[in-house]
């Protein structure tokens, strides 16, 4: 985590995609998730003046759920259930190759189950699975205790299980 | 697709066991307080010494907004941002930035007795700072929202009061926060002020913000209660606080102004003028400004005399 | 011997202490429900993982063609110390305004649990 700050556009060109697709799947839609970046590399611009060097990833990723946060409001609305084409197709990328997967395709409603899930447990997930954030930066970017973000995947892996079985 | 979904997500939602306050620590029912959806009216006051003051407020809480209105008007808000009217205009402030919340660990939970309060089943439970009774919250059952809180003084009376009047949990509320601001203002993380303690009395600086175009907000916290010290330049006093209490804390002069929900302390330093604010009972905001910079002008004269003679 | 079912996840993560770790390790060895029901976690946990990453809208540099309608707190470094000389000088304009403080401190204490923290801005000045 670099001591230094960042310019916005390394910010965008290096976190982008996964922020992108933090909001794409807390959303479920592309338009969504592409308004929902732009937010937050505005933010992240207007944000850099003030920046103290400290947690990157946190101060991040608590701008990222802001934004989520405020853009749900505002529009009063339920992220929509679309259903995206690509999740029907046969898995792609595996991030973690050592692992053996019971089955070779994703269930079909996967990202619909996702979006069923409270918010709190959905973000958690997404958090952890998605964008790859350890406990402890959740914690930071939630500003929960890490018991909390524990129980929260853990909940929402439960819940994921059961919809999906 | 969607009609396969949604049934199963009630089925996981019913089975799953609600916490009860048994297995909780103080941690877990702040928290827990701070998620469900209720509507209330309540009354909150607070008492230190001869100053009282009470107010009646409203908030109604859906799905992790907020309606807020008390003597200090109406409020929405939503995860970091706090929105307030002033005729057809919002104005919004927003937290930009903050430190991770977490409990001291001074405190922990006492008895937990089974009651009732406004007809519901509740738990109360006192909250013990060591050996001494801190608090005493009274908590609805269903919503895990404190129906009750006392907070009490060092010699045990009651330091602040606040009781839901009414009381409905998960009401059937949509709520739309505005979509426009006037102004939009952020509170961002700014270099902390030298003269200030990293942590006194056990609370800590965690966030240090802008204050206008020249002062700094130093935020502190234990986890159950909080402060703010604002640090303006020297000669600064809000005509407030011309008739306010004077108290004394080790011999040094001090005012207050005790509101329902804070009490604000002010005092000058030869340089500096300073406003504290927070929630906390009388014993620890005593306790906080022993650690904080002291006023008094003794370092002027001293330092004037100094100058003329030698 | 109770099931330490809620640690399955943190232990799939990797996030458990180690102390946390050799005990869910041991109790594995000889409890088919919690492997049983830690095979269904991992399931789940790859199946989101194997999530397809989407490509981004090109650009990713937003318009700036926004109107102004932010102001923001201005940040600030320490302020001037006043020499304290043979002349005194007025004080600085900026007041304390109790109203703005409250609203500054309030905004900070809501966003996390507190004993204050449910019942929001209610008091005012």
């Amino acid at each position: 985590m670099p001591d230094s700050k960042p310019t916005w556009e390394e910010v965008a060109r290096d976190h982008g995609r996964r922020i992108y697709n933090f909001a794409y799947r807390l959303t479920g839609n592309p338009d969504d998730a592409s308004d929902l970046m732009q937010e937050v590399l505005l933010r992240v611009r207007r944000g850099l003046a003030g920046y103290t060097p400290g947690s990157f990833e946190g101060w991040l990723w608590r701008i990222t759920r802001n934004a989520f946060l405020d853009d749900v409001r505002r529009r009063k609305r339920r992220p929509t259930v679309a259903f995206p084409e690509d999740d029907r197709t046969t898995i792609g990328s595996v991030p973690d190759p050592g692992e053996v997967l019971a089955e070779s395709r994703l269930p079909e409603h996967l990202q619909q189950a996702l979006l069923a899930l409270p918010f709190d447990f959905r973000e958690a997930v997404v958090m952890c699975d998605v964008v790859g954030l350890t406990y402890d930066e959740i914690a930071d970017a939630t500003a929960v205790p890490v018991g909390t973000v524990r129980s929260r995947i853990h909940r929402g892996r439960k819940m994921l299980r059961g919809m999906l079985e | 697709m969607i009609r396969r979904v949604i049934p199963l997500v009630l089925v996981g939602l019913m089975s799953m066991p609600t916490a009860t306050l048994a297995d909780e620590g103080l941690a877990e029912v702040l928290e827990s307080a701070m998620e469900a959806d209720f509507h209330g009216s309540g009354v909150v006051m607070c008492t230190w010494g001869e100053d009282s003051a009470a107010t009646t407020y409203e908030v109604t809480r859906s799905d992790g907004m907020s309606m807020v209105s008390g003597p200090a008007g109406d409020f929405v808000l939503s995860g970091s941002l706090t929105a307030s009217q002033s005729g057809a205009d919002w104005y919004a402030l927003e937290v930009g930035e903050w430190s991770a919340w977490s409990l001291s660990d001074r405190y922990s939970l006492g008895s937990r007795v089974p009651t009732t309060r406004l007809g519901r089943p509740a738990t109360e439970v006192i909250v013990m700072e060591g050996e001494r009774k801190r608090a005493r919250l009274v908590i609805d059952d269903e919503s895990t929202v404190p129906l009750l809180t006392e907070v009490f003084n060092a010699d045990g009376g009651v330091f602040r009061f606040a009781a839901m009047v009414e009381f409905v949990a998960a009401p059937v509320t949509e709520m739309e926060m505005p979509q426009t601001f006037m102004e939009h203002e952020m509170l961002l993380p700014v270099t902390p002020s030298p003269r200030l303690p990293g942590s006194a009395f056990g609370y800590s600086l965690t966030n240090t913000y802008a204050m206008g175009d020249s002062g700094t907000q130093a935020f502190y916290t234990d986890g159950l209660f909080s402060f703010s010290v604002f640090e303006a330049g020297r000669g600064i006093r809000p005509a407030e606080f011309d008739s306010a209490t004077r108290f004394e804390v080790d011999g040094i002069a001090y005012s207050r102004i005790v509101t329902p929900s804070h009490v604000w302390v002010h005092w000058s330093t030869p340089d500096r003028s300073y406003m504290l604010v927070g929630d906390l009972p009388p014993d620890h905001i005593e306790g906080a400004l022993r650690g904080l910079p002291k006023p008094g002008f003794r370092g002027v004269v001293m330092r004037f005399l100094f100058r003329l003679f030698g | 011997m109770t099931h330490p079912n809620h640690l399955l996840s943190a232990f799939l993560d990797d996030e458990l202490s180690s102390e946390e770790h050799s005990m869910v390790t041991s109790h594995l060895e000889s409890c088919a429900t919690c492997s049983s029901d830690l095979a269904g976690l991992a399931q789940v946990r790859n199946w989101v993982r194997a999530l397809p990453d989407q490509e981004p809208p090109v650009p990713l540099v937003p318009s700036l063609r926004r109107p102004p309608r932010w102001i923001w707190a201005a940040a600030s470094a320490a302020a001037a110390v006043l020499a304290i000389g043979l002349v005194v000088s007025p004080a600085e304009p900026a007041p304390f305004d109790l109203d703005t403080l409250a609203g500054q401190h309030t905004a900070r204490v809501v966003v996390v649990p507190g004993i204050s923290s449910i019942r929001g801005p209610v008091g005012g000045p």
